[in-house]
């Protein structure tokens, strides 16, 4: 099997982008990430493109825009784990042998689109009832409170790190720290989840350019950052009374992805996951096994998750920070983890940082406990 | 006498069924592996097996966690508090829970028919809803 690289990085703000189209952003992600490996439009051999609620064919109108057309191009609607897929197939073609340079891309335009709390699609029944995406991780956030103590500060901590970790990341959304009092004054969306504690309807896009080890070469992309790990699971049907406080399915995706490292938890260096809320940090970490199971809010609130702690997580800000832009997020996750990787990441540096992690999970379907989560592995 | 109906705004919403004034969720026990799905369903989710017969949930569940919603879509009114019941038969259902002030978990609940947060041509859509037991009601005065 071939290694595969990422070659080049590329990524838009994150944000409000009421002049620009998903087009728009996809295309000076595809761009800056084109330029970033050193390869023209003609060196593209495939590409993929995540997205959610864009409609059909975003990524041929996205590389239009680019000016790249003609080569196999796929749309990957996988919930918030579009982007993220998109990498996880164009590993998988470069892995088979078919293809030496290929094109991940996600992208995503929210803010004319939502407004409010995001719900699961309309043909569930419990959409009916009222559920919402805050509302399914308020009472997983409860049921975490009742088994291990956890406590609403706890969790809200989670977000004054991730938002101060977005201060230091010029591309985020949220440019300003907020301060544990602020995130507890926000006004409750689904208790015990404030506003501060939801990550923002956001737009954006980013894009890494993907290699085998000759594709590599050939571009003489000598920044090139190894992808140790690419692994892809969907959630199991739900039979039963499941603890949720269990992240089964991150669980099963890390699994895979650790054993194509040939690494444990225990060498991840950092890591960039799917907080798309305060609980739901917890509720991956734990999943992925960086920190033991019921314990990261009350170690969060020592700083061990912090820049400057044991294991930096959402260094970037993630997705309570920096943005969440749905389909565009699990690309821009391995965009960071390559920043980290190369020493490139300015105010938010990790020093030293060598094997770094990328989780993004995404999406609510009735009967099963997730839609599809990937786990990344990128080492330096 | 048994009534039976289901929810109007979802044909593969939760049926339910009043016997006696008492409402029950209807659902499907798989016969290879005993494992209990609502709504009902064709084909075993954690099986495969294809052959599930029909049982009636509760009436009687307990909570196993709840939330009040403050923000949702503009097809609700909020707030409204939702809760996962799990009842006997071993499968958890997705219920709102009647009235404003939610419940803890585990405490017990009955199932009652009520008008829910959703609004279709801004009147409440009846749904099954999740109560206190009459013991609980009354601690509350
Ligand atoms: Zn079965």
């Amino acid at each position: 099997m071939d290694e595969v690289y990422v070659a080049g990085i590329g990524m838009t703000p994150f944000g409000k982008h009421p002049t620009q189209t998903a087009a728009d952003l996809g295309a000076e992600a595809v761009l800056l990430a084109l330029e970033d490996a050193g390869a023209g439009r003609d060196d593209v051999e495939a590409a993929w493109v995540g997205h959610v609620f864009q409609g059909m064919a975003m990524g041929q109108r996205a590389l239009g825009q680019a000016g790249l057309s003609g080569m196999p191009i796929v749309n990957v609607e996988n919930a918030c784990s579009s982007g993220s897929t998109a990498i996880f197939d164009a590993a998988l073609a470069i892995r088979a042998g078919a293809y030496d340079i290929c094109l991940a891309l996600g992208v995503e335009h929210l803010s004319q689109r939502f407004r409010g709390a995001f719900t699961p699609d309309e043909s569930d029944a419990e959409a009916h009832i009222g559920l919402t995406m805050p509302a399914v991780y308020a009472m997983r956030a409860q049921r975490h409170m009742a088994q291990y103590g956890t406590t609403a500060e706890q969790l809200a901590r989670i977000a004054v790190k991730n938002k101060y970790n977005a201060s230091l990341n010029p591309l985020a959304q949220f440019k300003n720290p907020v301060t544990l009092e602020e995130v507890l004054a926000s006004r409750l969306i689904a208790e015990p989840l404030h506003l501060q504690e939801c990550a923002p309807v956001s737009d954006g896009a980013a894009a890494v350019v993907l290699t085998s080890r000759r594709g590599r070469d050939r571009l003489g992309a000598t920044r090139a950052v190894r992808l140790a790990a690419s692994a892809l699971k969907s959630g199991r049907s739900e039979v039963g009374l499941p603890d949720m406080t269990v992240e089964d399915l991150t669980g099963r995706a890390a699994q895979e992805a650790y054993r194509q490292a040939g690494i444990g938890p225990d060498e991840v260096r950092f890591a960039e996951v799917h907080d798309c809320f305060s609980i739901a940090e917890a509720l991956r970490v734990e999943g992925l096994g960086l920190f033991p199971h019921g314990e990261y809010p009350a170690r969060v609130a020592r700083g061990e998750a912090d820049l400057g702690g044991r294991l930096p997580i959402n260094g970037s800000g993630g997705l309570l920070g920096k943005g969440h832009p749905l389909g565009a997020t699990g690309v821009a996750q391995v965009v960071e983890v390559v920043r980290q990787l190369r020493g490139d990441a300015g105010a938010r540096q990790i020093p030293g940082a060598r094997v770094g992690l990328a989780h993004c999970r995404g999406g609510k379907a009735q009967g099963v406990e997730g839609t599809a989560c990937t786990v990344n592995i990128l080492v330096a | 006498m048994t009534r039976t109906g289901t929810v109007a705004v979802s044909p593969v919403d939760a049926s339910y069924e009043v016997e006696d004034e008492r409402v029950h969720l209807r659902g499907s026990r798989c016969r290879a592996c005993q494992a209990v799905f609502h709504p009902p369903r064709p084909v075993c989710a954690g099986c495969g097996h294809r052959d599930l017969e029909p049982v009636r949930l509760g009436p009687v569940g307990t909570v196993y966690t709840f939330s009040r919603v403050h923000q949702s879509t503009p097809d609700f009114q909020a707030p409204y508090v939702l809760a996962y019941v799990d009842f006997p038969e071993a499968v958890r259902v997705l219920l709102p829970f009647l009235g404003e002030q939610p419940p803890t978990i585990g405490d017990e609940v009955d199932l009652v028919l009520a008008p829910g947060p959703r609004l279709a041509d801004g009147a409440p859509v009846t749904l099954v809803h999740a109560r206190p037991l009459p013991s609980r009601r009354n601690d509350r005065g």
